[in-house]
């Protein structure tokens, strides 16, 4: 007799999601399990950031469910905030509290959701290497460390799964390392993360699975093994054949 | 630079003023400015209550502002229909008429007889359909990504309003509300229809006793400016100041 699988963390059934005309997301299903680091990629507008958004309520779907943890994420319920508190987002753009110190930006959600005070949020600005840079305001931090900052104040409210939208997309070529071994460190932990990226190394190095978007859809998905060096759908190959020509 | 900046500015201002002056002095014009000294405490007087219905007028507005400009963002059509048609009526009539119907039909109603808690309060709901487009546009002129941010973490839609979009936006409304203070400021002068005694009404009254309604006019025309023209400084001030701190900090 074998156990029955555990039930994913994060579940996404049927999901659909329309900006007017423009179908976003068709009929997405996808499961990641508890630990599991999935890294969806495609071309620019093919749903990556669109589906990361319905898992943490920032877009309402049309049609299907998100399941997180077995809740169903829905940002008309009554507790929605303790919900999106469950899952920590990390932005292409940063969107660091500007007005706020490195400190500030990180001990800003525990203190006031919580209660909580700036021990833990230093820890983890440490666990980003940027204790000495606590009290600097974001305008005087590089991309790679205000990203780095992001990480950490995602991570202050001890959610059980993390979304990366594209984090390296907006960063210098010599920044991104720092912030993809932050985040290799995290997968290495145990952390369950649900990536976009264009990042091709660093999803066939840490994904447990890729999954491969385009026009809404998830074309393929598959271990990276699988999916980048044996893919089986023309679209794929013919992706794949361009961003990894270089 | 910035000395020399200075140095052309005051140069021209006292050129003008000078050509000016020699203007007037040119014409028949009998000026005498030495009746006006006689009513220097009925300046002082008129002085203190344009400052005092200013200042009460533009607390009031920043408090009503904010409520307009809640209203206004409301994601709730009759919440927002509600702020868009307080703005609308009182931008769309002129401050005389609102003053007017203010004194004769409100407050009678209210049973309000205290000329100055009735002007000013007009004053104030009249400058609150300014200062809320001011607020609105602050607020909304914030990157939608920082409150996806502040929402991401957990915090409710007021908190992150509270703690997130209303001090950045603070910033961004201070030289137009420092606009709105100087306009209001010349904007008392209409409580004088209803009798309030402020810098206008001065200068009226006084030319009234003494026929020299020109030197009452230069007087208080001179006062106002002593008001409103350091405001308008230190609005360019901080004006300078945002851009520059906007300049290195990265737009998120």
């Amino acid at each position: 007799m074998t156990l029955p699988p555990a039930p994913p963390l994060i579940s996404l059934r049927g999901v659909t999601r329309r900006f007017g005309s423009v179908i976003a997301l068709e009929d997405v299903d996808l499961d990641v399990a508890r630990g599991e680091v999935v890294v969806c990629i495609g071309p620019s507008g093919s749903g990556k950031s669109t589906l990361l958004r319905c898992v943490n309520a920032l877009e309402r779907p049309d049609a299907g469910e998100v399941l997180l943890d077995g809740e169903r994420v829905d940002p008309s319920r009554r507790d929605i905030d303790a919900l999106r508190a469950e899952v920590g987002m990390v932005f292409q753009h940063f969107n660091l509290f500007p007005h706020l110190t490195a400190l500030g930006n990180v001990a800003l959600a525990p203190r006031l959701v919580r209660g909580e005070g700036d021990a833990k949020a230093r820890a983890l600005l440490g666990r980003v290497g940027l204790l000495d840079k606590a009290d600097v305001y974001p305008d005087m931090l590089s991309g790679g460390q205000k990203q780095r900052v992001a990480i950490a104040r995602a991570l202050a409210m001890e959610p059980i799964a993390m979304l990366f939208d594209e984090p390296t997309s907006a960063l210098d070529p010599e920044m991104v390392g720092e912030v993809l071994a932050v985040m290799r460190g995290l997968a290495r932990d145990g952390m369950t993360m649900l990536v976009a990226s264009h990042e091709m190394g660093f999803a066939r190095e840490v994904a447990h699975r890729v999954a491969f978007m385009d026009g809404g859809r998830i074309v393929e998905e598959g271990s990276p093994g699988d999916l980048f060096d044996r893919p089986q759908k023309d679209r794929t190959k013919a992706f794949l054949s361009k961003v990894l020509r270089a | 630079m910035r000395a020399r900046e200075l140095l052309v500015r005051a140069g021209i201002t006292v050129a003008v003023a000078a050509l000016l002056a020699i203007a007037l002095s040119l014409s028949d014009y009998p000026f005498e400015f030495s009746p006006s000294w006689r009513y220097r405490e009925l300046y002082a007087k008129g002085l203190l209550m344009t400052l005092g219905a200013t200042a009460l007028a533009f607390a009031t507005g920043l408090v009503l502002g904010v409520g307009v400009a809640l209203l206004r963002i409301s994601r709730r059509l009759p919440v927002r229909h509600l702020g868009d048609l307080y703005v609308e009526v009182i931008r769309g009539t002129p401050f005389l008429v609102q003053i007017t119907i203010a004194y004769f039909g409100i407050a009678p109603l209210l049973k309000l007889n205290d000329k100055f808690l009735v002007g000013t309060f007009a004053l104030g709901v009249f400058a609150a359909a300014y200062m809320g487009e001011i607020f609105r546009a602050g607020i909304e002129s914030i990157d939608r990504g920082q409150v996806e941010a502040a929402r991401s973490l957990g915090l409710s839609r007021a908190q992150a309003l509270r703690h997130i979009v209303f001090p950045q936006a603070f910033k961004r409304m201070i030289p137009p509300l420092t606009g709105e203070l100087i306009a209001l400021t010349k904007e008392s002068s209409l409580l004088y229809t209803i009798g309030l005694v402020e810098m206008t009404a001065v200068a009226r009254q006084v030319g009234a006793d003494t026929y020299k309604f020109l030197e009452a006019s230069l007087i208080v025309a001179a006062m106002y400016l002593t008001l409103t023209v350091p405001l308008s400084l230190l609005a360019r001030q901080l004006e300078r100041r945002l851009k520059r701190s906007e300049r290195t900090g990265v737009h998120l």
